[in-house]
């Protein structure tokens, strides 16, 4: 069912990323590890869909103390990495055209530099936007927009547009 | 029907597992689930929460949306003047798409004939459950740990 993958503890501890999802290992239980409560906590939470970065928010852990838990429970062979969710999925930059197309319709001329100081706010830029920040984008866009039917209108529009990265 | 028809994105967000609107009189209009969710153990788990949600409203801070975490994710609820939706979803980054998908569907749904029917066969038959007067002692000290 799952596209299985070997993943070596050293690679892991260099390359966990949120994005990626484990199941426990059919050839060791748990209980035959000596886990922490918080450990079993994690553990419990693996259900072949939830992503790291998932389980982490869910337990309210920090980076170092969930990239600790996974470490330990692959030191000790109890998991198996089964998939990563959001590969290949970035935005094209045509959307950024279309999308600078309906804030100017908006906004005027400085639509550009809104949606420049958006990405900036969040982080990102136009060359390498994952599709999965797309809500996020379009929440704070909408933020600039003072005319609340301007708003609706404007995310109606751009929610067309989008829908084709979200529902692949 | 009502979410099959109007709502069907948001059943299509990989980490949603159910949603459910209800009516005014908090009559569940229309629900759907993921397979092996059971929708009456939701509920029973929704309305606690709209419990809460009703006095929050009642005493005027005019909630328009609120996320409980749960053990296995987030509770999503978002309160119209007819109706209420309720999304449980897996992760809190979804909560953006989720409170979208309703936003550019929302007038679509309450224009269209068959919801108006619907809630026209629904309104006024059922007592409130969500006035305050039904609250037990348990959800009277979350309130009260709320400091409201």
């Amino acid at each position: 069912m799952f596209d299985h993958k070997d993943i070596s503890l050293v690679e892991l501890s260099e390359k966990l990323e949120n994005n990626m999802i484990f199941v426990l290992s059919k050839d060791r239980s748990p209980e035959d590890a000596n886990l922490l409560h918080l450990e079993w906590a994690v553990v419990s939470q693996l259900d072949g869909q939830k992503t790291v970065g998932q389980i982490a928010e869910n337990l309210a852990l920090s980076r170092n103390e969930i990239e600790e838990i996974f470490h330990k429970l692959t030191s000790q062979n109890l998991l198996v990495l089964v998939n990563r969710s959001g590969e290949d999925s970035l935005v094209s930059p045509e959307f950024f055209k279309i999308l600078s197309h309906e804030m100017t319709l908006l906004l005027g001329p400085v639509a550009g530099i809104i949606i420049e100081d958006v990405l900036e706010m969040i982080r990102m830029n136009r060359e390498n936007f994952e599709v999965q920040n797309l809500p996020v984008l379009i929440e704070l866009l909408t933020n600039q927009i003072d005319d609340p039917v301007k708003q609706v209108e404007f995310q109606k529009s751009i929610y067309n547009r989008v829908r084709v990265y979200l529902f692949k | 029907m009502i979410i099959e028809e109007f709502l069907n994105d948001l059943t299509r967000i990989r980490n949603v597992e159910a949603v459910s609107i209800y009516g005014i009189d908090n009559v569940l209009i229309d629900s759907w689930t993921v397979p092996g969710i059971n929708i009456k153990t939701i509920t029973d788990i929704i309305f606690h929460y709209f419990q809460i949600f009703s006095v929050l409203d009642s005493q005027g801070q005019n909630f328009k949306e609120i996320v409980i975490s749960h053990e296995n994710g987030q509770l999503y609820a978002r309160i119209l003047p007819d109706l209420l939706f309720i999304v449980l979803v897996k992760s809190m980054a979804d909560i953006a798409l989720i409170r979208l998908v309703i936003n550019v569907k929302i007038t679509d749904l309450l224009n269209s004939r068959n919801f108006q029917k619907t809630l026209k066969k629904h309104s006024g038959k059922h007592p409130n459950f969500l006035d305050k007067k039904f609250l037990d002692e348990s959800e009277r000290e979350y309130l009260k740990s709320l400091e409201l």
